[in-house]
């Protein structure tokens, strides 16, 4: 071939490459557009098509399977240390002495919490999407038994005598009663809402169960919700409602027994949202409990004025009662809490100054002696015996960190041995758990979504005027392939939801970089995952009354034989498998505050655990949204149904679960393409 | 076809060795800025109660601290004065303030730290100073305004990186200067109010878009602010204050909690300070001169640890008045804008005008209780508003236009206030948890009753203010 023609060759390959190249980077570049309502995302195919991908083997390819580390337990003898793996399902045993896992041992599903009796020959593992807990002998490191709880095992206590094995279940709301001979439940307590924390008292007359979502109520009315007492002599509980907060996660009693101490979060939800400044949206702290003084409660707040410390999760106190330790997991920190100096502020006897400490970012510097940094996402905490060292579990760092409390400097961090690799998802995840992106640390993602949920609030976004447009906190689970977004539909993907206007309107400070948004938006859409509902759907075999319900979901006819309307039936705008047709409507439920737009149809998938309902959550469970608000017929035909009709039809919405038992594949996948660490 | 691509390569390694070069160039890292003086008389000018900041022929040098004979390199030879000097957070490129000749308008110009080449960046009618690199390519400065008593001074005002679209984002009367920036994004500044009689200046924190202005910091009732320093990145905020007796206090607050953190930091330092700055390494660099003969020189205090000084460089030929080093730092963050210019009015929510910090019950009698607010412009009330019965209110207020507020009782009696100015932006929305509130205090989770109407227009028609009244 001479040169010519070689020239000629290379010439056409240019011109064609242009050909394709400029039409379609200029197609590339509109659907981009489209899909991120901005105009220079850039170009990468991989940031949808990779990250989000369905396909089981990318999936499989970009996946990792991490340890994240959630809650531990340390033996009396500072020998071993026991750690909930939570995404691997096990319990990962590390030898104190060489700072390494010697030994995995699978348990169920989700596990939560992990205790260890007195002479470190058991521990007990609750399984929180598996409802049982497993019993593991320490000394051949094997499941030996497995016992039965209520729904969603989460924090667990064993009483002095252990002979008692109390266990808290976040999604019955309730606590087990464990007769640990029988291995059995031989009561059952009714608890606050959504509890996952508990602690013995010193002298094992009582327990405290920590509630996180408040108890559902009209916008405007006082936000309370539940600490649940328990008698451990009578077997009787009594609640205790605590004001204008929520998230209540863990607890903890001082030695002496005279306080108890638990985190929570003070939520501003009531307030038009329109700055963060001043602590106007989320402030952050403790509640302690004076148990001389008829349980009086005080709240404090670990915030300062231009810094905040979201997401308090865990509470520890040392041996001697002087310290607290609390890690706050939206910020990577753990702080320091002189309890004397707590004792001092009690004594005030104006209990309205008292009451002011709940809002006043200055009394932190009081008793907050020292803040420790830490790894990814702190959640639990466990002192060694002697109280010399603090363990905090690193959920997504899959560290443990070792922290010194003399110098409370942090002295060591325990490699778990997950993937070094750092998921585009798990990227994601670290941004959605960490306040980083939110003006002054205020909230993270997870604050208002704890669990990848939604915190059973109504918010007053205020996106035109202050007072207006209500907005009830939407599930992040599998919503995925549910677009378009936000209740008034506006956004068509996650992209477009935390894109430039998130960052105005909501977390007031520096948008996330375009990796970042690629991050976040790849954690939100594939990698949450809907936890089993064993509540009321354990095996796919409806009960009676679901299958009664479902026939009514899906009529098409009313009692007297007419037809109803195509768009008037459930399962036309809430089909399978995402119970949603995904299109906008008019169900008669706007507000005088809202403007006048039709919202989004919710998918169901899991809807039980949702409440309150419609899209000011004016609706406290589901049978009010017909009872009270669907009175026209217009949010489906329902006002020929008795009552006994319309629990069928409740019971059988209560039975919806993960939308992949609808599906023919499975979608979730709980990581994606490979990010450089 | 093997020459081609022998040239593509040749090409190709020209290329590279040209981008290596250039990067060699390409800065002055390591060096320090100083605004000097050559005679003892303008310092006194630098000290000035009530800022002027523009000094008579002031130089700008560049400073290599490293070198064994540390001459100094003057980079303003084509200006008759130029000074307060900021630095890009690459590194790269400079800000300051200049004036041509002696009649000359000061304007803000940007240098080229590698080529020395600079260009002008204002063209103002008025005096530019004390210019501020922002996030976004973006810079602030301050610009003489007015002449009448009220708003003599100086505001803030944000240019584009190329010198565009000036626009003007502080309209309370008295002056906004020295300003620096938190990592946060926001621009802390000092403010003099010139109307209230007193010198008295207090650090305000605002966005960059002029939005959300509060108090950051305040003196005690006697001391007087001097100079702001760069937040380092342990989060601490050098200032200095002047006691009434004279005694200079070089202190830090942290940025967590700025009312409430003061930590003196004089150290070994008896003698006097005029400008400061942090360093990268978190010691500080300060122009001083420990007696009163000597000339102000360039220092560093080792705050932190010893409380030692050590002498950086020194020269009998200048007055050294403010530095700044030439290093990489973080980029503080870019916070979005709410402001819109095509609007014309701004949304303001108190949730209740009596809370006044803690207070018992005695202080909040039903006597006491303010009812009322009434809004004070510059020339005369702007209207009077009844509270609801939460003590909220709602209003909707003419944008840019300063306004004090007085809480009025049931017969119209001051109960509190009048407030300092206020200004909000064009589609600002401020709330505050009540009146005088110190930054700490945070809103009670109560729906506000006034954000149930429509927010009261201010300033209001006149006979609808008799009406209220």
């Amino acid at each position: 071939m001479n040169r010519n023609k070689t020239y000629i060759i290379l010439a056409l390959l240019f011109g064609l490459g242009l050909l394709v190249f400029y039409p379609g980077k200029q197609l590339a570049r509109e659907h981009v557009n489209e899909r991120t309502a901005i105009t220079d995302h850039p170009l990468l195919c991989t940031s949808c098509h990779i990250s989000i991908s369905k396909n089981k083997l990318i999936s499989k390819m970009i996946n990792a399977d991490y340890y994240s580390p959630f809650n531990l337990a340390v033996d009396h003898n500072n020998k071993w240390l026991y750690i909930v793996a939570q995404d691997r399902d096990e319990l990962l045993v590390v030898d104190l002495e060489t700072n390494r896992v010697v030994k995995n041992i699978a348990v169920g599903k989700h596990p939560h919490s992990v205790i260890i009796d007195q002479k470190g020959q058991k521990a007990y593992v609750s399984n929180e999407w598996s409802d049982n807990v497993s019993v593991i002998n320490l000394d051949s490191f094997e499941v030996v038994d497995t016992i039965s709880t209520g729904n969603g095992p989460a924090g667990m206590a064993l009483d002095h005598e252990e002979k008692h094995l109390y266990i808290v279940n976040c999604f019955g709301s309730d606590v087990s009663l464990i007769e640990l001979n029988e291995k059995k439940e031989v009561k059952r307590l009714s608890t606050g809402n959504n509890p996952t924390g508990i602690a013995l008292s010193p002298v094992d007359e009582e327990l405290l169960v920590t509630g996180r979502r408040a108890n559902i109520a009209a916008f405007n009315e006082p936000l309370i919700t539940e600490l649940t007492m328990v008698n451990t002599q009578k077997q009787r509980a009594l609640k205790i409602n605590v004001e204008e907060a929520y998230l209540m996660e863990n607890a903890a009693y001082t030695p002496s027994g005279d306080l108890a101490m638990f985190t929570l979060i003070r939520p501003k939800n009531q307030l038009p949202a329109v700055q963060v400044e001043s602590g106007w949206m989320m402030t952050h702290g403790i509640g302690v409990i004076e148990r001389n003084k008829n349980g009086r409660i005080s709240q404090f707040l670990l915030d300062e004025p231009n810094a905040y410390y979201p997401d308090p999760f865990d509470i520890v106190i040392s041996p001697d009662g002087k310290r607290a330790y609390v890690s706050s997991s939206g910020v990577d920190m753990i702080s320091v809490i002189a309890i004397d100096s707590i004792r001092k502020m009690l004594e005030v006897t104006d209990p309205q100054l008292r009451r002011s400490y709940a809002n006043n970012l200055d009394v932190s510097r009081n008793f907050v002696i020292k803040r420790i940094r830490t790894g990814e996402n702190p959640k639990g905490m466990a002192l060694s015996a002697d109280g010399k060292k603090l363990y905090v579990a690193e959920q997504l760092n899959d560290m443990v960190s070792v922290i010194d409390t003399e110098t409370l400097e942090k002295i060591l961090s325990i490699d778990l041995g997950g993937p070094i690799r750092i998921t585009v998802a798990r990227k994601g995840r670290r941004l959605f758990n960490n306040a980083g992106h939110t003006f002054q640390n205020q909230y993270s993602c997870y604050t208002c979504h704890p669990d990848n949920h939604e915190d059973g609030l109504i918010y007053n976004m205020a996106a035109k005027g202050m007072g207006r447009n209500l907005t009830n906190t939407q599930s992040l689970r599998e919503i995925g392939d549910t677009a378009p977004f936000k209740w008034n539909g506006k956004n068509q993907t996650v992209y477009k939801q935390d894109g430039m206007r998130f960052s105005t309107v909501l977390t007031r400070t520096e948008q996330f970089s375009y990796a970042d948004l690629d991050a976040i938006s790849a954690y939100i859409m594939r990698g949450i995952e809907q936890p089993p509902n064993l509540m009321y759907n354990p095996t796919g075999e409806l009960t009676a009354s679901q299958e009664r319900g479902k026939l009514l979901y899906e009529r098409t006819e009313d009692h007297a034989g007419n037809l109803i309307p195509e768009n008037n039936r459930c399962v036309t705008c809430h089909p399978a498998p995402f119970y949603s047709n995904l299109k906008l409507a008019d169900v008669s439920t706007l507000a005088v505050s809202d403007d006048s737009i039709p919202f989004d149809t919710p998918h169901l998938n899991n809807v039980f655990a949702s409440a309150p309902y419609l899209h000011d959550g004016r609706a406290k469970t589901l049978e009010e949204i017909w009872t009270i608000y669907g009175t026209d017929d217009k949010h489906g035909y329902v006002n020929d149904m008795s009552k006994s009709e319309l629990n069928d039809l409740v019971n059988y919405l209560k039975s919806l679960r993960s939308p992949e038992y609808d599906q023919e594949a499975p979608n979730i996948q709980h990581g994606s393409l490979f990010y450089s660490n | 076809m093997y020459r081609e691509v022998q040239s593509f390569f040749m090409i190709l390694a020209f290329a590279m060795l040209y981008l290596l070069t250039s990067c060699n160039n390409a800065s002055m890292q390591g060096h320090i800025i100083v605004t000097a003086v050559d005679n003892k008389e303008q310092v006194f000018e630098f000290k000035a109660p009530i800022y002027k900041g523009l000094l008579k022929s002031a130089k700008l040098l560049a400073i290599d601290p490293k070198s064994e004979t540390a001459t100094s390199l003057l980079l303003t030879k084509d200006f008759y004065s130029a000074c307060s000097p900021d630095i890009s957070f690459d590194a790269r490129k400079m800000v300051f303030a200049g004036q041509k000749s002696d009649h000359d308008t000061w304007q803000i110009y940007e240098m080229d730290l590698s080529s020395l080449r600079y260009k002008q960046l204002t063209n103002a009618t008025e005096n530019c100073t004390d210019p501020l690199y922002l996030p976004g390519e973006k810079i602030a400065f301050s610009k003489a305004s007015g002449h009448d008593s009220v708003f003599k001074g100086h505001s803030l005002m944000v240019i584009q990186g190329d010198g565009s679209q000036p626009q003007q984002i502080t309209y309370s009367p008295g002056s906004y200067f020295g300003s620096t920036l938190l990592h946060d994004g926001r621009i802390i500044t000092l403010n003099q109010r010139l109307a209230s009689g007193t010198e008295k200046r207090n650090l305000m924190v605002m966005r960059p878009d002029g939005t959300k202005e509060t108090l950051f910091y305040q003196s005690r009732e006697l001391d007087q602010l001097i100079a702001t320093g760069r937040e380092t990145a342990q989060g601490q905020i050098m200032l200095l204050e002047k006691s009434k007796e004279g005694k200079q206090n070089l202190f830090t607050v942290s940025y967590n909690n700025p009312m409430n953190s003061k930590k003196h930091i004089n150290g070994e330092l008896s003698g006097e300070i005029l400008g400061l700055s942090p360093l990268i390494n978190e010691n500080l660099l300060i122009c001083y001169r420990a007696n009163e003969n000597d000339n102000y020189g360039l220092y560093e205090l080792d705050y932190r640890n010893s409380g030692g000084v050590q002498p950086v460089y020194t020269d009998s030929q200048y007055q050294m008045l403010d530095a700044v080093a030439v290093e990489l730092r973080n980029r503080p963050k870019k916070i979005p804008s709410e402001v819109k210019t095509e609007e014309e009015t701004a949304l303001l929510l108190c949730q209740d005008i009596n809370f006044i910090g803690f207070q018992t019950d005695s202080i909040n009698s039903e006597d006491q209780r303010a009812v009322k607010i009434e809004l004070l412009g510059v020339q005369s009330s702007l209207g009077v508003v009844d509270v609801e019965s939460d003590g909220s209110v709602y209003l909707k207020i003419k944008a840019d236009m300063p306004f004090q507020i007085q809480t009025l009782d049931k017969s119209g009696n001051i109960v509190n206030g009048p407030s300092s100015w206020i200004n909000l932006r064009p589609n600002e929305r401020r709330a505050c948890v009540g009146c005088h509130q110190g930054n700490e205090m945070v809103p009670e989770n109560r729906q506000p009753l006034s954000v149930l109407k429509p927010p009261v227009l201010i300033p209001q028609e006149k006979q609808l203010m008799a009406k209220s009244q």
